[in-house]
């Protein structure tokens, strides 16, 4: 393997973040514990991200028949953009940073970081897998992603 | 809406827009901005403040308290309206306005109604390095709460980190380039040149400076995205037999259409190349009973280039990877055959949500756009995008309209 690029985190990383709203607190809780989890219909297996009542049926299913259960973590570049310059100072020791929709093998789309990479090595179609990133000092873990060979 | 409910029926008389860009009317609040925009609105339709018995107050798609209050500029202004009602989702606000004042209009309920709106978005955004658009509106955002916009995407704009994705997609898609991006921000750049209220109007671009601007969110670059303004606009509407009655030419309302990608789950691999234009401008043309090539001048929602080239593609001017063509050929531009963005648009003109667009093709059909005026205007088409940024999405609703001098 080549030598490793570690992406570098402004001081934004120790901030508080702002509260959640109820309906994502599980998929937070599931990052602390490393489980990568999904929105899942527990009548087909259909998986959500956000938090949506499974389309596939006539009805309107219960919202007690979403479940969050944990998933693969892994996908594939949707779409990526490179940002090379901030309004907040605090991202500035990131730049430049990757930020990406990543279609998830269980169909949806999730928005976040591709981290430890050269930004020039990203490309759509990649494949793609979860990071989880501890807060040293804080009750979070950030999903982030990485590329993979 | 069906056919002949609306054609006709509504004109605007009086729109009003404050000094723009080059004058930024900084240290102002947004109430004090919508109410002076509503003053000249008001006076440019000859009227006086008690003919208005009816406000619709345009804001922010989410709520922004530093910026927009609401309930407060009429009262500010002296206005005694019968009803103050606030319309939202940002870049559409004007659009959705004029719907809920016409409705108000047919009811009876008003005899002239006034949609306005005011943002010191400028100095809100405090950009030191100029034509940033966006970028400083990048904190609201992240309030909406799946807790994603904290790592990276608030920091980075309010709109680009959600729209450039929209924009990665197209180019890996239909092969569209800088180069198809460039050609958009000349086209504003040069009718802002022949507009003196327009932000960049002492200031050329050349598609050599586009290609040397740095990038903000890679593919998009400095040039690609909107301006930020200190402004305040304001539209007076009324029923088209009152409007007759007024000093200025009635400007009628011909055709109103709305699409929303909501319609679509979340993840539509389609939601990413497209707006929901299409179905918008359907029902705004089968309304006007006019068709997309007999529209004389389009003043269309620029947030960023790639916005242009998506209407051009959903509108049917060009099918889908063809509008950088269709660019290239200088219809858009001043003398083309199709102008847009006569202005200077959001990119070079004036950024207020989808108001500029509605207040220049008013004054278009009037023949008040002195030396950008587009000769024999008759009908223009208008257009506004807009909703909240909810990573994976980017503003997913859109509305269409169309003016005319004439009646049909």
């Amino acid at each position: 393997m080549s030598e490793q690029k570690v992406s570098r985190l402004g001081p934004w990383v120790e901030r508080p973040f702002p509260p959640l709203l109820p309906e994502i607190v599980p998929f937070w809780e599931g990052l602390r514990r490393h489980e990568f989890r999904l929105v899942k219909c527990r009548r087909c297996g259909a998986c959500y991200y956000p938090y949506t009542v499974c389309v596939r049926h006539a009805d309107i299913p219960d919202f007690d028949e979403m479940e969050w259960a944990p998933t693969s973590g892994r996908g594939t570049v949707f779409a990526h953009l490179t940002v090379h310059k901030v309004v907040d100072p605090a991202f500035q020791p990131d730049l430049p940073y990757v930020l990406a929709l990543i279609e998830l093998d269980e169909g949806p789309l999730f928005a976040t970081r591709i981290v430890d990479c050269d930004p020039q090595d990203v490309r759509i179609g990649r494949r793609a897998a979860v990071k989880y990133h501890d807060v040293p000092g804080q009750d979070r873990t950030l999903p982030f992603f990485v590329l993979q060979d | 809406m069906s056919t002949r409910e609306f054609r006709d029926k509504f004109a605007i008389v009086g729109v009003g827009m404050t000094p723009t860009a080059r004058t930024h009317a900084r240290g102002m609040s947004a109430m004090r901005l919508e109410a002076w925009a509503a003053k000249l609105a008001i006076e440019d339709a000859g009227l006086a403040r008690e003919d208005i018995d009816g406000v619709v107050h345009a804001m922010m798609a989410s709520p922004h308290p530093p910026l927009q209050w609401t309930d407060t500029y009429s009262r500010m202004l002296g206005l005694r309206p019968n009803f103050y009602l606030t319309v939202a989702r940002g870049g559409q606000a004007a659009h959705n306005g004029l719907l809920l004042a016409t409705h108000y209009l047919r009811l009876g309920l008003a005899k002239y109604v006034i949609v306005s709106c005011g943002l010191p978005g400028w100095s809100a955004s405090h950009a030191p390095e100029g034509p940033v658009g966006m970028l400083g509106t990048g904190g609201w955002r992240g309030q909406l709460g799946f807790g994603i916009g904290p790592l990276g995407f608030n920091a980075a704009a309010g709109g680009g980190s959600s729209h450039g994705f929209y924009v990665s997609r197209h180019m890996h898609e239909y092969g569209t380039t800088a180069e198809d991006l460039a050609e958009v921000a000349l086209s504003a750049r040069e009718w802002a040149n022949l507009n003196p209220e327009a932000r960049f109007h002492d200031r050329k671009l050349t598609r050599e400076d586009y290609l040397a601007s740095d990038y903000v969110i890679e593919p998009l670059r400095k040039m690609d995205c909107c301006i930020e303004s200190d402004l305040g606009a304001a539209i007076v509407v009324t029923t088209a037999d009152r409007a007759r009655s007024g000093p200025k030419p009635p400007v009628y309302l011909k055709g109103l259409g709305f699409g929303d990608q909501a319609r679509k789950q979340w993840w539509d691999k389609s939601n990413y190349t497209q707006v929901d234009g299409a179905f918008a401008a359907k029902q705004a043309f089968a309304e006007a009973g006019e068709n997309i090539w007999s529209i004389d001048v389009a003043e269309l929602y620029d947030c960023f280039t790639m916005e242009i080239i998506f209407y051009l593609e959903d509108y049917g001017y060009c099918k889908k990877g063809e509008a950088g063509e269709f660019l290239r050929s200088g219809a858009t531009r001043p003398g083309g055959s199709f102008p847009i963005n006569t202005h200077g648009g959001l990119l070079s003109g004036m950024y207020l949500f989808d108001f500029p667009n509605v207040v220049e093709a008013t004054r278009q059909l009037r023949g008040e756009a002195g030396d950008r005026q587009v000769p024999n205007a008759h009908l223009a088409l208008t257009n506004g995008h807009g909703g909240e940024m909810v990573e994976p999405f980017m503003c997913s609703s859109h509305a269409t309209m169309i003016l005319g001098n004439e009646l049909s």
